[in-house]
């Protein structure tokens, strides 16, 4: 991916194809009788085939790379985030290691 | 290419099996949910030497996110069970806790050449479409569920039916 000022916008459009990509699974895979999915299903893929689409302009590559190179960025930086994630659950551990029994006071 | 079928394909095995997990025991596919994690991961491991620019890079990263995430993700539960909130503390659990998230961030930290600021501004752009396609999902399902009328009227309970919900009923009120 070029890094100039459409860099954000293409990474935009990954992380929507990304989601995307997980939903229409998770549509897919959640069927039964109570499930009114045709709508959901129909949004979800116009809206990973517009960001497709968008991608493979921005980047000037063709649809099955951008796709694969869309997913591979947006898992990999899901990924990356994820360390600050476990730093803020790390503060909380640190929280309840230092809690102590203390009685439990009526409030009102 | 088979390598790279196989590389997507374990990762929608992964995501399918989520999904089975989560719609719980009122859906016999939900048994399915931890075997299919399972192939999936060790398909996602064992089975995609030799892969591409794009793949290689995202599998590195992932067998570095198993590296830290299993002693973070056991520490924690470890800490958790051992913490005073709802009984004694536990101290030999605590140490062995804070031992295996120690291991993590070592981990982590071992895989500095890899922390870069930017790295973190890209995550935060994805995320920023994640939370747009959520967005969109969200609308549909609320036109979906505002399109949709009733479909009929339950119907009422039969008499071993009451009989059922007089009985938890009254068990309940007495509180045995």
């Amino acid at each position: 991916m070029s890094a100039d000022f459409s860099e954000p916008i293409v990474l935009i459009f990954s992380g929507i194809i990304l989601s995307s990509f997980v939903i229409l699974f998770h549509l897919a895979a959640s069927i039964n009788p109570y499930h009114k999915f045709s709508i959901p299903v129909f949004t979800m893929i116009v809206c990973g085939a517009v960001s497709l689409y968008s991608v493979s302009v921005l980047t000037g590559e063709p649809i099955f790379h951008s796709l694969r190179s869309s997913l591979s960025s947006s898992i990999e930086a899901m990924l990356y985030l994820l360390r600050a994630i476990m730093a803020m659950i790390t503060v909380g551990l640190i929280r309840i290691t230092l809690l102590t029994n203390r009685p439990v006071a009526s409030s009102s | 290419m088979n390598n790279v079928v196989i590389f997507w394909s374990s990762h929608i095995l992964i995501v399918l099996a989520f999904t089975f997990h989560r719609m719980g025991p009122s859906f016999d596919r939900s048994r399915f949910g931890a075997p299919l994690s399972l192939l999936g991961v060790s398909c996602l491991l064992f089975l995609t030497d030799g892969l591409g620019i794009p793949e290689s890079e995202l599998k590195l990263s992932i067998i570095e996110f198993f590296f830290w995430a299993i002693p973070f993700i056991s520490g924690s539960i470890v800490i958790l069970g051992s913490a005073p909130i709802y009984g004694r503390r536990n101290k030999l659990g605590m140490s062995i806790g804070w031992l295996l998230i120690l291991v993590a961030w070592a981990m982590i930290f071992s895989q500095s050449q890899r922390l870069y600021l930017s790295d973190f501004t890209t995550g935060i752009w994805i995320s920023i479409g994640l939370v747009i396609g959520l967005i969109f999902f969200f609308i549909a399902i609320s036109l979906s569920e505002r399109f949709s009328g009733i479909i009929n009227q339950s119907e009422p309970l039969s008499q071993s039916e009451r009989n059922l919900v007089e009985t938890i009923l009254i068990r309940r009120m007495r509180g045995n």
